[in-house]
């Protein structure tokens, strides 16, 4: 490489840029969302890839090389058998927690990949791609809520989370004989409730301790005992999801969404589908549900004990 | 006798323990109908003995399930599968996973493994037919390694059988 060689990345452009002067902007575009470039290369990828090395510092590969490190960290975490592999011993030096999420736009640069397994993913149309933190780690594709889903897969399940504002504005109940007499004990822990001491009360009458009852709703916004679920705190904070989820009747809803089940991170998804089965790729949603995926199972049995 | 879920398992928190303790206790003085704990000195993991409900299809039979509790029991879900060789049921796998929403996205920290293990001796008891789920082979073979029925996304929407 000359030494008047590219600095830096551009996201907009999509090329290396040069830097002029002291602003981190892209020379052509004006745009901020640039990159150094030694920030991004630490091995060569394209050995990884086994593709021509013809453009040593292309850091689409970067991109690839990072997103199959995320990928295969997470999966081995879940430390069951993908078939999405990745090199995560190469790349482990990125992945520091998750940082806030940053999303742009972008085109797939090439289609990945005889042996990584990416393709259901990256199927070489326009997608849409998202960064991490540092940057580090980076995914591109039309398969983003495929990929919440994939990673969120083994920590949320069930009921989406309660706003913080709601769970905040339970009201603290001190326990009385009134009380002892109908609960007598936190319906979480198990343990009685000292009359004179606090408890918390979701608007079903429930009541619970508050270190019992909060982990939970920070989770789920659903009572332990009767389902039901706090209400949101004034207008601006309601996410659309939990509106929603009791108005089951709409025909066009599929047999996941009308049971309340969804993706459970589609609310971080800015680009609202308008059919939420975009999952079933080539299965146009029918009314009848059947088994969509392998790991889907569509027979089941409703146990709730509490009715 | 099962891979005993190949992942290392972190130790109960101390609000798991405590209430597995109150579990335990309670489950000594009130037994639910049909099932026997058999002890052990291992509070993380539970062996039950049920008893087919008289009158159903799996009258005289028994079988065993395996309870195993997550480190933030109860904010997370057991994992209950039945030890071999589970029942033939419409929604119990060879594998003895259990197709039950209560065990999965349906948990709730109220549930009990009393409250669990009624919840499963009634859909035992509901069955009509003694099979094995349709995608039975397809699932099982999915879950080589080990792997722990929570990992499954499953698809609920049958509560008849």
């Amino acid at each position: 490489m000359s030494s008047s060689r590219n600095t830096h990345w551009c996201y907009r452009c999509r090329r290396p840029i040069r830097l002029q002067g002291r602003d981190a902007v892209c020379p052509n575009c004006n745009g901020g969302f640039i990159q150094e470039l030694d920030d991004m290369v630490h091995i060569n990828p394209l050995d990884f890839f086994g593709l021509d090395n013809d453009e040593g510092r292309d850091p689409r590969y970067r991109m690839m090389e990072a997103f199959s490190a995320l990928m295969g960290q997470r999966l081995a975490d879940r430390s069951h058998s993908h078939d999405i592999r990745g090199r995560s011993d190469l790349f482990s030096e990125h992945n520091s927690g998750v940082g806030p999420l940053l999303i742009f736009g972008g085109q797939i640069p090439v289609r990945l990949s005889r042996n990584n397994g990416f393709e259901a993913l990256f199927n070489g149309v326009p997608g849409i791609g998202l960064t991490r933190g540092n940057g580090g780690d980076y995914f591109i594709g039309p398969g983003l809520e495929e990929l919440f889903e994939q990673l969120s897969a083994n920590e949320r399940r069930g009921p989406p989370p309660a706003a913080r504002s709601s769970i905040d504005s339970m009201p603290t109940v001190k326990i009385s004989q009134r009380h002892l007499r109908s609960d007598s004990h936190c319906p979480v822990c198990k343990e009685q409730f000292e009359l004179g001491s606090e408890a918390r009360q979701m608007p079903c009458n429930h009541i619970y301790h508050s270190d019992c009852i909060v982990p939970w709703l920070v989770q789920h916004n659903s009572c332990p005992v009767c389902r039901q679920e706090l209400p949101p705190q004034g207008s601006s904070n309601s996410r659309p999801t939990a509106a929603n989820r009791g108005s089951s009747s709409n025909g066009n809803t599929s047999g996941r969404e009308s049971q309340g089940r969804r993706n459970p991170l589609s609310y971080l998804w800015p680009f609202r589908s308008s059919n939420s089965s975009s999952r079933n790729s080539g299965n146009s949603p029918s009314n009848s549900p059947t088994v969509r995926e392998n790991n889907h199972h569509q027979m089941g049995y409703s146990g709730w004990p509490f009715d | 006798m099962t891979s005993s879920s190949a992942t290392s398992r972190k130790a109960l928190s101390k609000i798991a323990s405590n209430r597995l303790q109150k579990e335990l206790v309670e489950w000594q003085v009130n037994p639910p109908v049909g099932f026997k704990h058999k002890v052990t000195d291992n509070l993380q993991r539970w062996v039950i003995e049920v008893n087919g409900a008289p009158g159903t299809l799996y009258a005289n039979e028994t079988y065993q399930l395996q309870v195993d509790f997550p480190e933030h029991y109860p904010m997370e879900a057991p994992q209950v599968i039945f030890l071999p060789p589970a029942p033939l049921h419409p929604h119990i796998y060879s594998n003895g996973h259990i197709c039950l929403d209560i065990l999965y996205d349906s948990w709730s920290p109220a549930m009990t493994v009393s409250s669990v293990c009624i919840s499963i001796l009634s859909m035992l008891s509901s069955s009509t037919v003694k099979q094995r789920p349709e995608d039975n082979d397809r699932y099982v073979k999915n879950c080589r390694n080990g792997r722990s029925p929570k990992e499954t996304r499953w698809w609920f929407h049958d509560d008849k059988v």
